[in-house]
């Protein structure tokens, strides 16, 4: 036990530096989801093959691949996420790898959010003289998003653990963390252990997040 | 000269009408006029087309070739002209289609304050009056998946009608309701059909047909096979085909 | 005008397809303005990934100090002309693969495993199994301390197995909640460093810990969605419990859950790349190790992704025929 409080501020700021990277990351990726999804469903069907492509290629490729590749790789043509002239920062190139990764997720949540609206649903609302702008924002949207609000706790969920994949480039999260510091059997469970009760906080305040959000806003059909 | 009288009676004009769904012709050379304050019923075996026609009027279907005009003005093909005609036409769903996330009065409100650009406060009065005439008041605040089938559907109803429209279009609207509830829904639109409301209701209810109907239209295979008043097609169809479609729905 | 008009090419390309049943359409049929809208926003939609690629095309040959053709560079692609260099990357794959290969075998067993017995084995008094995962807990515990890592490993399966006989339900569901809150990189660490297994067996046991637990949850919400009936029926002509879910409930269950679990085994060769936590040689270790010799990050950081999409997109592509044949 005393390892681990001996070593609770560095725990603690591993497990921030999870949160901190998988919430921005999360939020840009949402950002980039629902355009993706915006264009999969769009008429317009160069932007749909485009979306479909790119989401194709971000969920068959390993993240921790991805994250090679934006740590490793393209600084080498100059695209690089630099936090100061010294060189790239592996923070950031993290940040941006699962960001764009997470990003092809959301996008997929939110399109069978969509899909899931029944059709009748933007047939009553074109019937009764709403113009598309309309159909799509008061009738449409509405309900696709509260639709879509678990699953997209879930991908929330997943990516707090698949941003463990950045000690790849020796960011120092929570698992990394152990990784490093636990050197011995009984430091190595205790840390374990730790990172474990990390991740249920997480996943717990998550769940209940979103279970809430659910339970106020679902439609009930 | 009969000719120009009866077109500027006409509120709604189906000429020559022609819908393909890939290879399947579901419309064939349809002509259907409804005068103003007329009660059109159009009754027909299931896949006659006669949903496909009560949809094509406010362009849920596209046709493709003919020519349907609604108060003289022919249906726009897109766009604002085409949603304001829309708002122009009630229609009432099978399956009622009220918007899942919104109450039921905020479903009746939506058309009146989003295209009609309605206040809130007259539109939620306007609303709570037809919910009043439609006997479900009380369930104002509650959402579409809290009532009935019967209660949804006329729900479904004072929303087609909070947008004053001009002619309504019933597309079977007690197909999907248990038996209990089918009367409920049928002395809402009797009393409408009362009222002087042009209506086009596609159904398979005959009792309602007899009752309302000025004039009922037989359709089969896609075509309009024969159109005449109730008590005339009830009698004595014309044709062979609505002899045969009768002899199977009516009691022995 | 005639329903079957020949469609252009042009016509496909842009046109917008006919929802399949259930599908929402977000833009009804459009007219002659829509049409023409449409039209023009996908040629410039086009133009604009056309340049985007012109644009990448030149951004990879810009000169950087030590390359003057930039990545284009016959030195950086040098590599990939030596057989030499594929036999280093298949070694790697050989090893993803099967790992992946592996894991999806175990973690399938154990997935099916805890799937039937936390929907139909028995539970016994609650405190009693509390109980029991407290009592196993310690002694675990003690063992770790007392003796070495891999006797406490032993007792820990021992008291899996007395659990799942006792208190099959309860305890199926205490490991699946268990392994899936765990983060996959320790339960693969954990292995290597503390029971001396080899870096294939640990990436193999720490995808098995975790995928069957996933497996499983897809494997009961597709029991779940059996209807009850089936239950009762293969009850009432006589088959008992076990029977019941081995006969009735777990071929159907199966079948349902098929796509999920194409899904679950795609994603694992995906984490097989996390076994670089134990120098698991694998796919992107070996590429990463030859891109630091040969200095070639970018082009081989690019194959090495574009293997993986192979491997992947050949799961995906057995995944969509299969399910296509047991329809």
């Amino acid at each position: 036990m005393r390892l681990v409080l001996d070593n609770l501020p560095l725990l603690i700021k591993g497990l921030l530096l999870t949160v901190r990277l998988t919430l921005i990351a999360c939020f840009f990726g949402l950002v980039l989801g629902v355009i993706l999804a915006t264009l999969r469903v769009s008429p317009i069907r160069p932007l749909r093959l485009f979306a479909t492509a790119y989401t194709n290629f971000m969920v068959n490729i390993p993240i921790a691949v991805w994250i090679a590749l934006f740590y490793f790789g393209f600084p080498k043509i100059d695209i690089a996420f630099r936090s100061n002239d010294l060189g790239w920062d592996n923070f950031r190139s993290g940040l941006v790898a699962i960001a764009v990764w997470v990003s092809a997720y959301f996008a997929e949540a939110i399109r069978s959010g969509i899909n899931a609206v029944p059709n009748g649903q933007a047939e009553a609302a074109r019937a009764i003289g709403l113009p598309f702008t309309k159909v799509l924002g008061s009738v449409i949207l509405p309900q696709a998003i509260r639709g879509s609000i678990l699953p997209l706790g879930v991908i929330l969920n997943a990516t707090y653990r698949n941003s463990a994949a950045v000690s790849f480039i020796g960011v120092a999260d929570i698992v990394n963390v152990t990784l490093e510091r636990g050197d011995t059997l009984v430091a190595y469970a205790q840390f374990t252990l730790a990172a474990f009760a990390g991740y249920l906080i997480l996943s717990v305040v998550t769940n209940a997040g979103f279970l809430a959000l659910d339970k106020r806003f679902a439609v009930k059909r | 000269m009969t000719d120009f009288v009866s077109t500027s009676e006409a509120l709604v004009q189906i000429c020559g009408v022609n819908k393909w769904f890939g290879q399947n012709h579901v419309l064939t050379d349809v002509d259907l006029d409804v005068n103003r304050g007329e009660v059109v019923v159009v009754i027909g075996p299931s896949g006659s087309g006669k949903s496909t026609l009560c949809r094509c009027i406010n362009r849920l279907e596209t046709i493709q070739s003919g020519s349907i005009t609604i108060d003289g003005v022919p249906l726009p093909s897109e766009g604002k002209d085409l949603a304001r005609l829309r708002a122009d036409v009630g229609m009432v769903f099978q399956s009622f289609n009220l918007f899942a996330h919104k109450t039921i009065l905020e479903n009746v409100t939506l058309g009146p304050i989003k295209v009609r650009k309605v206040s809130k406060a007259d539109a939620t009065e306007q609303a709570m009056g037809l919910l009043e005439r439609v006997g479900i008041a009380a369930k104002a605040a509650q959402y579409p998946a809290e009532l009935s089938g019967g209660q949804q559907q006329r729900a479904a109803i004072a929303r087609a009608l909070a947008m004053k429209p001009k002619v309504m279009l019933f597309d079977e609207p007690t197909s999907a309701l248990d038996p209990e509830m089918v009367n409920e829904v049928l002395d809402v639109m009797l009393e409408l059909a009362n009222e002087g409301m042009t209506m086009v209701v596609v159904t398979h209810e005959m009792g309602f047909a007899r009752k309302a109907a000025k004039r009922v239209a037989f359709m089969d295979g896609g075509q309009l096979v024969e159109v005449a008043s109730p008590e005339n097609f009830f009698s004595a169809p014309k044709t062979d085909r609505a002899r045969a479609f009768l002899s199977k729905i009516l009691p022995h | 005008m005639t329903s079957s008009v020949e469609r252009s090419f042009s016509d496909r390309l842009l046109s917008v397809p006919r929802p399949k049943a259930g599908e929402l359409v977000l833009t009804e049929e459009l007219g002659p303005g829509g049409k023409r809208i449409v039209m023009v926003v996908s040629l410039l939609s086009l133009l604009i990934v056309a340049y985007s690629i012109y644009w990448m095309y030149g951004r990879l040959g810009e000169p950087t100090r030590l390359y003057p053709k930039g990545q284009y560079e016959p030195s950086l692609w040098a590599p990939f002309k030596q057989g030499t260099t594929w036999k280093f990357l298949w070694q790697g794959a050989k090893l993803t693969l099967a790992a992946a290969g592996v894991g999806t075998v175990f973690a399938m067993i154990i997935g099916v495993l805890m799937a039937s017995l936390r929907h139909g084995g028995q539970t016994r008094k609650r405190s009693y199994a509390l109980a029991l995962l407290a009592g196993s807990i310690a002694l675990v515990i003690a063992a770790g301390v007392l003796t070495s890592a891999r006797i406490a490993a032993l007792v820990a399966v021992a008291c899996l197995i007395i659990g799942l006989v006792f208190f099959s339900r309860q305890s199926a569901a205490a490991y699946t909640e268990f392994f899936r809150a765990c983060a996959l990189v320790t339960l693969i660490a954990s292995p290597f460093r503390f029971l001396q297994v080899s870096p294939f067996w640990s990436v193999v046991l720490g995808l098995t810990l975790y995928y069957s637990t996933t497996i499983a949850e897809v494997i009961r919400s597709a029991l779940r969605s059996l209807p009850k009936g089936q239950t009762e029926a293969g009850l009432a002509v006589g088959l008992t419990n076990k029977q019941t879910m081995t006969t009735v409930l777990l071929p159907q269950g199966l079948k349902r859950a098929l796509p999920n679990i194409l899904t679950q085994t795609a994603s694992l060769l995906k984490d097989t790349s996390l076994g670089f936590v134990v120098t698991f040689r694998d796919l992107l270790t070996q590429s990463q190790g030859a891109a630091k010799q040969f200095d070639n990050y970018f082009p081989m950081l690019l194959v090495c992704a574009a293997l993986y999409i192979t491997l992947i997109g050949f799961i995906n592509f057995t995944a969509t025929r299969l399910q296509r044949r047991s329809r």
